[in-house]
């Protein structure tokens, strides 16, 4: 679930403190969420959502989930 | 897969299935890729259309039709409602057939067809598209084209990837949920499509009630992005079915979210063209976009095919499909765009209150302006903030 923020933690350290968790259990794979992205950060492989890097955790996505099936979350630091 | 296409066209919904189709047909080499592994599934859509947009690119197939529409009824949230004729004769339909039949039209007029294919990346050459990159099963490769129409829908990378600016405003999006609700006979009338309006059932947007027979119907809403105060679309709607079809069975569960700013400023690029919901061209009101992506996906060929031919498909030649579809929806598309504004704007109450006023009146003898102003006499009070129902409404009618 927080597969997002393990995957960054290394990479960086000036990176925006928060990432988002997708919870697969409520997620639709509708796109909503890729639609309203302004970082081009979550991506849609087929019906599966990904996570990466350039998440700022700004929560745009999380308010138009449809199922509220993404959270706000603190990114792991190493 | 060939090493070059004439098209490559990215998802197959309506807008790209009739590009793939209407571009092979003109005689060039096409490829349509579709990500999802069976077209026309997930369904995202409540699946009303109006017939006389659509007869152009598919004439009308009794099994996909699940029923005939001779009215639209609007309730507010105290009981009253207006019943209006469609504008045009309108059908519920079964997209996960109807977008199959697209498909394999495409498929029979000579493109090459692709499910369970994605564009994972542009392909650029000399500054312009030149085709994507795509994944098939656990396999990446590039496939090059002369021109790429992205019809990849609401959640469009392809379009972003190559530098539009498509990413919309929260007040400016429909967040979506839908049941396929089944009940005992007779809960749903067949010919009649329902639409709810007030705050409380889907603020910024509204509820439908699409039958797909007397027993099945698309129950569903959309809300505005903005407006959904810490609830999601789906809590909305399990409230809205409790309430009104309690022990219905669900058959299915759709998500999904529509752009609903009117279409982008720049839908082409060097080597790209952009149509559907992936440009944004679902109708701003109501967030409606089947016919309007196909009637895209036909601008867009036309203005495309002769550019491929000369291998000129330069931003400034594509523009000519942008002027096009601006021609022919801008003004209408502005105006319907206020009118959703206005009635995000206005309170439960007073919606309550126009509904009410509107059910009274002869309505099949007037034309909207006087509908607008009759209602808007009864209601002074709202004369101010519906000023632009008045002059928008005039625009359409």
């Amino acid at each position: 679930m927080f597969k997002a923020g393990l995957q960054s933690a290394s990479r960086t350290r000036e990176k925006p403190q928060k990432t988002v968790a997708v919870n697969y259990d409520l997620c639709h794979y509708c796109g909503a969420c890729v639609a309203v992205c302004p970082a081009d950060a979550l991506f849609l492989n087929d019906t599966r959502l990904e996570v990466n890097d350039a998440c700022t955790g700004c929560e745009r996505c999380a308010k138009v989930c449809p199922m509220h099936a993404l959270s706000v979350v603190k990114r792991i630091t190493p | 897969m060939k090493p070059h296409y004439d098209v490559i066209v990215v998802g197959a919904g309506p807008a790209g299935s009739t590009a793939a189709r209407l571009a092979a047909g003109n005689g060039l080499d096409v490829l349509l890729i579709e990500k999802h592994r069976e077209i026309g599934s997930p369904v995202r859509c409540a699946e009303a259309l109006g017939l006389d947009s659509l007869r152009p690119y598919i004439e009308p197939e009794e099994r996909w039709i699940n029923a005939r529409i001779s009215r639209f009824a609007i309730h507010g949230t105290a009981g009253h409602s207006v019943s209006v004729p469609p504008t045009e004769p309108t059908l519920v339909i079964e997209r996960k057939i109807f977008d199959r039949e697209l498909a394999h039209r495409a498929a029979q007029a000579g493109a090459a067809v692709l499910a369970g294919t994605s564009a994972v990346g542009v392909l650029r050459e000399n500054g312009r598209i030149a085709g994507v990159k795509i994944k098939r099963r656990d396999r990446v490769e590039d496939a090059r084209s002369t021109l790429v129409i992205a019809a990849d829908g609401t959640e469009s990378q392809v379009a972003r990837w190559a530098g539009l600016n498509s990413v919309p405003p929260l007040a400016d999006y429909y967040v979506a949920a839908e049941f396929l609700l089944s009940t005992d006979g007779g809960r749903f009338d067949p010919a009649e499509c329902q639409y709810h309006v007030g705050a409380s059932i889907a603020p910024g947007g509204y509820a439908w009630v699409f039958p797909k027979g007397d027993r099945t119907a698309n129950v569903g809403l959309v809300l505005g992005a903005d407006r959904a105060a810490g609830r999601s679309a789906l809590s909305y709607l399990e409230q809205f079915v409790e309430r009104r079809f309690p022990g219905a069975g669900i058959l299915s569960e759709i998500a999904g979210g529509i752009p609903v700013t009117g279409a982008l400023k720049h839908m082409v690029a060097d080597g790209l063209m952009v149509i559907g919901d992936a440009a944004h061209q679902a109708d701003p009101l109501h967030g409606g976009g089947i016919n309007l992506g196909m009637i895209a996906a036909d601008l867009a060929v036309q203005v495309g095919t002769p550019a491929v031919r000369r291998g000129d498909v330069s931003a400034k030649t594509l523009r000519a499909y942008e002027e096009a579809w601006k021609a022919r929806f801008g003004r209408p598309h502005d105006a319907l765009y206020r009118i959703r504004k206005t009635i995000a704007a206005i309170s439960e109450e007073s919606m309550n209150a126009l509904i009410k006023t509107a059910s009274e009146l002869p309505l099949a003898e007037m034309s909207t302006g006087q509908i607008l102003l009759a209602v808007l006499k009864s209601h002074p009070s709202l004369l101010l903030e519906a000023r632009a129902l008045i002059t928008s409404g005039l625009i359409l009618k």
